[in-house]
């Protein structure tokens, strides 16, 4: 039986010899078979790579990737129809370090085309639908790879964030996401959406899992010169130290919650309390100012990286670019235009400034700013067009933390009143990965999720 | 700010700018939105930032060099450059005319 066993348990029955890295592959093929035709979670399998052996951290086994993450020899489209047929000559830092350490890439996740929503709606090859409910939404942009581990498609799948792309899915379909510091997990060979701000992480059934492939991503790397050269921590050795923090709470950070959230909510802060953390009230910016300073920079940024987009060198031409990315492309080419700079961006980059200065005010006094990936539970399909800026408000408590470029975690913490899992969010101060992890793993420890994973899981037997 | 909303020919020049071809109703809808987010980031004026600088790395890193003779293993061969082309003539990709 191995439905529902984490990374770290499978690795355990490939060292006992209880299983080979083969038969895993085989076990997590069958049931992609089963439900990825009314999940619509993998968009390309790994018919490449070989299994590896089973050695280095990841013994051979497998783990799904979020599809903006280019893969030697395996399509990587950013769920684009302009890069349908590309075929990377080269792997990203994030891919090249799982494969050293013998993962095998399973399969390639759908997200929103090139990052851009929180819903997977604007995948060009068709939204991916929540395993808890095919009517609804995964959330996004890390759709794909938080539903393939919400199902047991994948024991485990990185994704990528710029606000809230972790977070905000996992929260929806009841795993664990991790959004580590900006520059911590390096972004070289991924797609890039939003240079300033994006940062590829784990989606994971425990915190352990979360750790344990962290401590293979991180790390400097000499093709991003972005990423930093500050040391890495043993994160699995480091989540098992109990130790005593002190959790931040700004009212802004409650505003406009559905119900059940805000309740799920405040019996997790009572959980912590009970494991002998301590709150304290803090102020913090409105979140409001962090989603214009995110909308400006965004667009900017990837009206900047989508202009590579040529079709000549590789790829389609610009007439295949969908709504979404337009539309993106249009601001930014707006914001950064001679005569509205200085309005539109460079105000943003010095709001930025007091957002970061915020935060490291604030971490002086505590550990963690507490919240919720998103306000409310997943959203029916189609439902995402109501709101204004395609679900913009919907990643309003992950953008501040973004734009500072802090780490971040969402965990489940319960269901609402329609059977769907809620999330909870840590932030943490810069590069205290193993902070927000250590705690995550103690809320964990205490409550087992209050059994959400396992439910999500169970509602897809073998 | 800039308070005024977008004209239907400054959103054809910033197609003209980012190289996309819309249509008709692509213009109008774009018209519409772009005002709609302009005037929701203009929130933004609230703050006083008159002595704040801007930021330019989040994680302070500074002076980002490759030690002198590394290995760039970032480099492709031939065979690789050219594998997704969808245009290519000895060894050369096609592009269009510029003149």
């Amino acid at each position: 039986m191995l439905l529902g066993k984490t990374l770290t348990q499978l690795k355990e029955l490939i060292k006992k010899r209880e299983i080979t890295p083969v038969e895993v592959k085989e076990y997590f093929l069958k049931r992609i078979n089963k439900f990825n035709s009314s999940l619509n979670v993998f968009l390309t399998l790994n018919d490449v790579d070989e299994v590896p052996e089973s050695r280095g951290a990841f013994v051979g086994l497998p783990i799904a990737v979020k599809d903006n993450h280019c893969t030697k020899g395996v399509r990587t489209t950013a769920s684009a129809k302009v890069l349908d047929n590309f075929i990377p000559p080269y792997d990203s830092t994030v891919t090249k370090r799982l494969k050293y350490e013998n993962a095998f890439l399973i399969g390639k996740t759908n997200m929103d085309a090139w990052a851009h929503g929180s819903s997977t709606e604007t995948s060009d090859y068709g939204a991916t639908k929540n395993p808890w409910d095919l009517t609804r939404s995964p959330g996004g942009s890390s759709g794909g790879s938080s539903a393939a581990v919400s199902a047991y498609l994948a024991p485990a799948a990185i994704g990528s964030e710029t606000a809230g792309s972790i977070r905000q899915p996992a929260s929806w379909t009841g795993v664990v996401g991790l959004k580590p510091t900006y520059g911590r997990v390096p972004r070289y060979g991924v797609i890039a959406m939003g240079s300033s701000l994006d940062c590829p992480g784990p989606l994971t059934l425990n915190v352990e899992d979360a750790a344990y492939i962290l401590s293979v991503i991180a790390g400097h790397d000499i093709h991003d010169a972005t990423s930093s050269p500050l040391p890495t921590e043993d994160y699995v050795t480091e989540i098992k130290k109990k130790k005593p923090f002190t959790i931040g709470i700004s009212d802004d950070y409650f505003e406009g919650l559905d119900k059940d959230v805000a309740t799920a909510l405040e019996k997790s802060i009572e959980v912590f309390k009970k494991l002998g953390f301590k709150t304290k009230k803090i102020k913090l910016l409105s979140p409001n100012y962090a989603i214009s300073v995110y909308t400006i920079i965004q667009r900017a940024e990837v009206s900047s990286n989508l202009a590579r987009y040529d079709g000549i060198r590789y790829g389609k031409d610009r007439t295949f670019f969908g709504d979404e990315a337009k539309r993106r492309i249009m601001l930014g080419t707006y914001t950064l235009s001679y005569g509205y700079y200085d309005a539109f961006y460079k105000k943003a980059q010095k709001v930025r400034t007091l957002i970061i200065q915020d935060f490291k005010r604030a971490f002086q006094d505590v550990d963690f700013v507490i919240g919720t990936p998103t306000p409310i539970t997943a959203l029916k399909l189609g439902e995402f067009s109501k709101y204004p800026f395609f679900g913009e408000l919907m990643d309003k408590f992950n953008e501040p933390g973004s734009m500072a470029g802090i780490p971040g975690i969402s965990i489940p913490i319960g269901l609402d009143s329609n059977g769907l899992p809620i999330g909870m969010q840590l932030m943490g101060n810069y590069f205290r990965e193993s902070d927000v992890l250590n705690a995550a793993y103690q809320f964990e420890q205490e409550t087992d999720y209050f059994g959400v994973i396992k439910k999500g899981i169970e509602r897809y037997k073998d | 700010m800039v308070k005024k909303a977008l004209s239907k020919e400054e959103i054809l020049h910033l197609a003209d700018l980012a190289k996309l071809s819309l249509t008709e109703s692509e213009i109008d809808k774009y018209t519409k939105q772009l005002g709609e987010t302009i005037d929701f980031i203009k929130n933004l004026d609230e703050l006083d930032t008159k002595d704040v600088l801007p930021t330019n790395s989040v994680v302070d890193l500074k002076n980002i060099n490759f030690d002198d003779g590394g290995k760039n293993e970032k480099s492709l061969n031939e065979k690789e450059a050219l594998q997704n082309a969808p245009n290519i003539k000895d060894k050369a990709f096609i592009v269009g005319r510029i003149m």
